[in-house]
């Protein structure tokens, strides 16, 4: 796999020309070039719910009554949860990643719930009425914790389980009262709330223990998207910085990743299908004799709360930062999103009898051999600049790198460039099948802007969507396709499929205030029709030297059949764009009209855009 | 045939040779190659400076010539590795020397400043602390290693060149002969002295190129004049006012002229997004350096922007925006005061005073975040505040939207003003009208403006006096930077900047003022121990209008403060003030220097953009409101 890499950076960078300079125009009277017709997307893009916009329906919270409020921004993960009794497509939950105070819809964070159909013309999404069974009324609906299982904060990932059960993850490490914003930060008791607040959802085998009201945040919570209310945090899966996790088809078996350095592994296999308040926890170690999986008693509250503790006494394996994680075909992947410089964040545990994962001890030793010194993981020069995909195997209960981040050039060719697919800091992660087959979906949520994670010269973060084909054996970055970008200063979050095959949804978060009504906001985000186009280039696309151009419209991409510098001009040949040493180039900024393209060489094809 | 061939290549061989000579190629891989010798001489300083520092026959005298000679191989290529590289720069090599919080992490992590200024306050520390040094120095090499290691595969094109070389004026000026990240060694100019030469020896590169004499002799002269007089310069001495109107502004001006005349790209043709600073502008100080779009998202140049004006300017002084229709904007920002109230704190809703002091708006669109704690990421979030607070306008937006689209004028008028919205009240489109408004309130005209852009000859000596002492011995630039004479920081104009300055609570005590700022201010990335008592540097054009200052407003005129920061702030008057990030050593300045800075910020002043109450006000169908002028 790395091998791979390496041949494809030099192979770039030899192919590299010296730069054009395109004339600021070029003459187009008079003079009939080659036509490449760029047909309109089949795709249908909907923005479906916008925070700060829409109107959610609260349940009375607080003393006041049951009301409206304007919905939470800062959306993060997407749960959607099919209506397989009904005649609608089905439900969407949609995690709010904030901290704010919040008189109707609870302190916080939290999640807004919807439900949608499939327009039969169109395939368009609509989002219907509905009336719950607590009477509310409305499109959009608030999910109560407050009054269920107690406030929640910072929902970033989750869980969409089998039939569609929804986990939201806390994110808000507090380590104390005085760190809480709460309004109320009376001890609280499971089952029952605070002295001033009832929580009344319970835990079997942990009702009436009583905790310190910071200590009731930080789990997997459960919720029923049908009815907008919680259900129950998730006490025996530990109290973790979660960020994401997955059911296995077993309907028993959970995989739980935890956003830290380190950040820990952790398996859930409940006692009964479906049920789970009754099972077994462990933690990950991949060095153990037997089985990989130490239990960590869940019976004892104690261990539950100061799960990092029991990790470390079972001298667990550390990940540098887990995030997303999913099933696709009895495998389980992960995202590990990386820190630049790990170094002390880890040394502690790692004295303590923690051990790295195997892949970091690969990469210190790389490192090593680049430094001519010895290097571990928590030296201060060991890098992480990028993350990656990892890949968990329940067969071996081994975890290996599936697509590394980068591309990070170890070797030194004389010439390179900003390379057209850069992977970093992959966070969100889950999947699509289209037509069949399974397709990853890669969120990117950039930790910064060196190291090549942005074009020099632009300060500002780009995150991008990308989906791979699960087809591919030993996946390269090459194999990414970039299917969208959020706009400027937004993360991309929470990328999701409905169970048809046919919409992606995501949602883009805390953009730029500059941005133009709707996209001034978190927003979920449809996009419709991919049992209906081509992802990527096709084989066979180009036959013969001559520059060819071939469009994708979905994805609004122009392939071209070499490595060259292009320059796109308008109509009347004012020169618009100029794209250096680009093997394809997006062109949604593109208005349907007539624009030329110019290669490197001096070639100009004319190019209509529809 | 195949002789033929032969033939035909070593023609076009023996040509491209021969075009080689006559400079047809562009520069750019030789400016590359430049580069990676310049990074590389960079790195080995680092690590012989790293070396010396362990060596058993260290001494202190070595270590600081040595550490003089590492900062200047990093400046021959600061321009560049600072344009190409930013995050690295900021992060380890040359970072200013205060904690951070990490960014990006699930969690608060603060982080050590490291780099060559961190590096030198230890240098010059009594004692010397040695671990730490070693370090520092380790580190450095380290990261300076890794960005040379990246910089091998980096490929730049010509417009990037362009890009640096003209960022590098920017810093140069606003940055450089400040003094902006020397503040212990004593040869401040020596430092831009050498940026200076190193930039123009890059850019003389496109000179051969060029084939345009004139833009080649303005372009030699201005550079050759302005390494005369930095080489000639004293720091407390050297006359700033000149310097950019004779040799920074042409050549800002000349530089994009010969981007332009090559035909090489811009940044608008490879980036989709909006850029903070305006690559087109042929100043630094004019209104149109700074990209108004990047920072609002307004666009002038569409038809719905000036009905979007027209729409801000009653919503800006109408008090339907507040609960009980009792006050608007104007109520705490009165256009005759620069926008601000001439309080030291605003009256609140009823009764006693908000906890803070009114700032003046003019060029306040031009910000990372707002409110003096930093709080606001976005002008809608500002305003939001102000609409939600019991002490301000105590309403809401569904109460606010409801009475504008029950005024069938306002309704027209947001048709208007946002067709593609459909004349939709939103939160979008309210805070984009006040927005439209303020976009406006522009003041980029003042004498010394005019007379920078060599437009005016109307400045006085002792406004020079106080421009040098402003951007020199008085350090007030360091932080107040230019040209916004803001904490935008350049040369990339993204970020705005905090300090701990330790206020009292008013001049005659030594009370500490007890607001803690920044840290105290509900973002949970700001809960940082050393940002205690921070607070927003303001930009101090039109400062003549907005008394009184500080965050309290307890400092009733200019006087005042020069006071207070010609003692070094709360610690230089004796009070311990953890984390206070002004130097609390005196600035030493005479009555006479205080009065010269006084002057030099006297003559900012432009407010001939000041725009008053409209006339009339759209009537409302179901509430009625006096309107006052506040």
């Amino acid at each position: 796999m790395k091998k791979l890499l390496l041949s494809a950076g030099i192979i770039a960078a030899g192919l590299s020309a010296q730069a054009q300079t395109f004339s600021p125009e070029i003459d187009v009277t008079n003079w009939e070039p080659t036509t490449i017709q760029v047909p309109a997307s089949p795709l249908i893009t909907q923005y479906l719910f916008i925070g700060g916009h829409h109107v959610v329906q609260t349940t009375p919270t607080y003393g006041n009554p049951a009301d409206t409020a304007l919905a939470k921004q800062w959306h993060d993960f997407i749960g959607f949860t099919p209506d397989n009794n009904g005649t609608d497509l089905g439900w969407i939950s949609v995690n709010h990643e904030m901290v704010i105070q919040n008189d109707k819809i609870g302190d916080g964070g939290g999640m807004t719930v919807f439900k949608v159909r499939r327009d039969a013309a169109t395939d368009s999404l609509i989002v219907v009425d509905q009336t719950l069974n607590d009477g509310r009324q409305g499109k959009f609906f608030a999910v109560d914790f407050a009054n269920t299982v107690g406030e929640t904060g910072m929902n970033c990932g989750g869980i969409t389980g089998p039939d569609g059960r929804i986990w939201t993850a806390e994110e808000w490490w507090r380590g104390s009262n005085a760190d809480l914003a709460d309004r109320d930060t009376g001890d609280f008791t499971i089952g029952t709330g605070t002295s001033t607040y009832a929580a009344a959802n319970g835990f079997p085998g942990y009702n009436g223990e009583t905790i310190k009201k910071y200590e009731n945040y930080n789990y997997m919570v459960e919720i029923d998207p049908r009815q907008a209310v919680a259900i129950r945090k998730q006490y025996n899966w530990g109290r973790q910085p979660f960020e994401g996790g997955c059911v296995m088809p077993d309907n028993k078996t959970v995989y739980l990743g935890a956003d830290n350095t380190p950040g820990f592994f952790t398996k859930f296999v409940a006692d009964n299908a479906g049920d789970f308040t009754a099972g077994k926890t462990y933690v990950y170690k991949h060095d153990a004799t037997g089985s990989k999986w130490v239990e960590i008693d869940n019976s004892d509250f104690d261990n539950m709360l100061n799960f990092n503790t029991q990790a470390v006494v079972a001298g667990a394996t550390m990940f540098n930062r887990l995030e997303w994680v999913v099933e696709i075909d009895g495998k389980v992947y992960m995202t590990e999103t990386g820190r630049d410089n790990p170094a002390g964040r880890w040394s502690g545990a790692a004295a303590a009898g923690c051990v790295y994962a195997p892949h970091h001890m690969q990469r210190a030793m790389d490192q090593s051999v680049e430094f001519g010194k010895t290097i571990t993981p928590d030296s201060s020069e060991y890098w992480d600049y990028y993350g990656r995909v990892l890949m968990y195997d329940p067969a071996t209960e081994q975890t290996s790198v599936f697509v590394e981040g980068g591309p990070y050039f170890s070797v030194d060719p004389a010439v390179s460039s900003y390379p057209d697919k850069h992977l970093s800091n992959p966070d969100g992660l889950n999947k699509i099948t289209v037509n069949g087959k399974n397709y990853m979906l890669i969120c990117e949520d950039l930790n910064g802007t060196s190291k090549g994670r942005t074009p020099a010269g632009i300060g500002n973060r780009t995150c991008e969507l990308f989906m791979l084909d699960m087809s591919i054996s030993n996946p390269t970055l090459n194999d990414l396709h970039r299917i969208a970008v959020v706009p400027v200063g937004a993360e991309i979050t929470g990328a999701t499929s409905t169970t048809d095959g046919k919409t992606i949804l995501f949602n883009s978060q805390h953009p730029d205030g500059g941005n133009p009504f709707p996209f001034n906001n978190s927003m979920t985000v449809a996009i419709t029709g991919w049992d209906q186009v081509t992802i990527g280039l096709p084989e066979n696309a180009f036959e013969g030297d001559a520059f060819q151009v071939y469009p994708n419209p979905a994805t609004r991409t122009l392939y071209f059949n070499e490595l060259s510098d292009v320059a796109i001009y308008n109509v009347s040949g004012k020169r618009m764009n100029v794209y250096r040493n680009v093997e394809n180039i997006d062109i949604s900024h593109l208005q349907p009209g007539v624009y030329y393209i110019q290669n490197a060489a001096g070639v100009t094809q004319k190019l209509l855009v529809k | 045939m195949r002789k033929l061939v032969i033939a035909f290549f070593s023609l076009l061989l023996l040509f491209a040779v021969f075009t080689a000579f006559r400079s047809t190629e562009s520069p750019v891989q030789e400016i590359k190659s430049r580069y990676v010798e310049d990074l590389k001489a960079f790195h080995e300083q680092s690590e012989s400076f790293k070396q010396s520092l362990n060596s058993e026959d260290w001494d202190e005298v070595k270590l600081k010539s040595e550490f003089k000679a590492l900062r200047l191989s990093f400046k021959k290529i600061e321009f560049m590795l600072d344009y190409l590289q930013p995050q690295d720069v900021k992060d380890f090599i040359n970072g200013a020397p205060l904690p951070k919080t990490e960014r990006n992490a699930p969690r608060l992590v603060v982080v050590e400043p490291k780099g060559l200024q961190r590096m030198e306050e230890l240098l010059f520390e009594e004692p010397l602390d040695r671990p730490a040094l070693k370090k520092l120095a380790k580190d450095l090499e380290y990261q300076v290693g890794q960005v040379q290691r990246f910089s091998k595969v980096q490929n730049f094109s010509d417009r990037q060149v362009f890009e640096a070389l003209r960022q590098g004026l920017v810093r140069i000026t606003a940055m450089g002969i400040t003094g902006f990240d020397t503040p212990a060694s004593d040869e401040a100019l020596r430092e831009p002295a050498t940026v200076w030469q190193s930039m123009g020896d890059y850019a003389k590169l496109y000179l051969a190129y060029a084939e345009a004499p004139e833009l080649e002799k303005e372009i030699e002269t201005k550079w050759d004049l302005g390494q005369r007089l930095l080489d000639q310069g004293d720091f407390e001495t050297f006359n700033r006012a000149e310097f950019i109107r004779e040799v920074i502004e042409p050549l800002y001006g000349a530089l994009l002229d010969l981007h332009h005349h090559l035909a090489y790209e811009t940044a608008a043709e490879v980036y989709r997004g909006e850029l903070p600073v305006n690559y087109e502008s042929r100043h630094l100080f004019s209104g149109d350096f700074l990209n108004l779009t990047y920072y609002t998202g307004l666009k002038p140049k569409e038809e719905a922007f000036e009905f979007q004006k027209k729409l801000g300017r009653l919503l800006f002084f109408d008090p339907v925006l507040s609960g009980d229709l009792d006050r608007s904007c104007a109520s705490c920002h009165h256009p005759d005061k620069a926008y601000s109230d001439g309080l030291p704190k605003s009256v609140a809703k009823g009764g006693g005073t908000v906890s803070r002091n009114a700032p003046g708006l003019y060029n306040a669109l031009y910000a990372e975040k707002f409110f003096h704690d930093l709080r606001a990421d976005r002008m809608e979030t500002q305003m939001e505040h102000v609409i939600f607070s019991a002490q301000e306008f105590d309403s809401d937006y569904r109460r606010i939207f409801r009475r504008l689209e029950e005024s069938e004028e306002y309704q027209a008028l947001f048709k208007e003003a946002f067709p593609e919205q459909q004349g939709r009240v939103n939160r979008y489109s309210l805070s984009k009208a006040i927005m439209a408004f303020l976009s406006q309130l522009q003041s980029y005209d003042s004498r010394v403006d005019r007379y920078l852009r060599s437009e005016s000859e109307d400045i006085s000596e002792e406004e020079v006096a106080g421009l040098n002492l402003f951007m020199g011995k008085a350090a007030c630039a360091t932080c107040h930077f230019v040209p916004t004479f803001s904490g935008l920081v350049p040369p990339l104009y993204m970020e705005n900047e905090s300090e701990v300055l330790g206020v009292f609570e008013n001049p005659d005590t030594k009370n500490l003022d007890s607001d803690l700022g920044r840290f105290a201010a509900g973002v949970v990335q700001d809960e940082a121990p050393f940002l205690k008592n921070s607070f927003k540097t303001p930009g101090l054009r039109n400062v003549e209008f907005t008394a009184p200052y500080f965050h309290n407003g307890a400092y009733p005129d200019l006087e005042s403060v020069l006071d207070f920061y010609n003692q070094g702030g709360a610690t230089g008057m004796g009070i311990p003030l953890e984390h206070q990030t002004l130097p609390a050593d005196s600035l030493e300045l005479s009555a006479q220097e205080i009065n010269a800075l006084k002057q030099f910020m006297l003559a900012l002043s432009d407010t001939s953009k000041q725009i008053n109450a409209p006339d009339s006000f759209p009537k409302m169908n179901t509430v009625s409101r006096k309107i006052s002028i506040y």
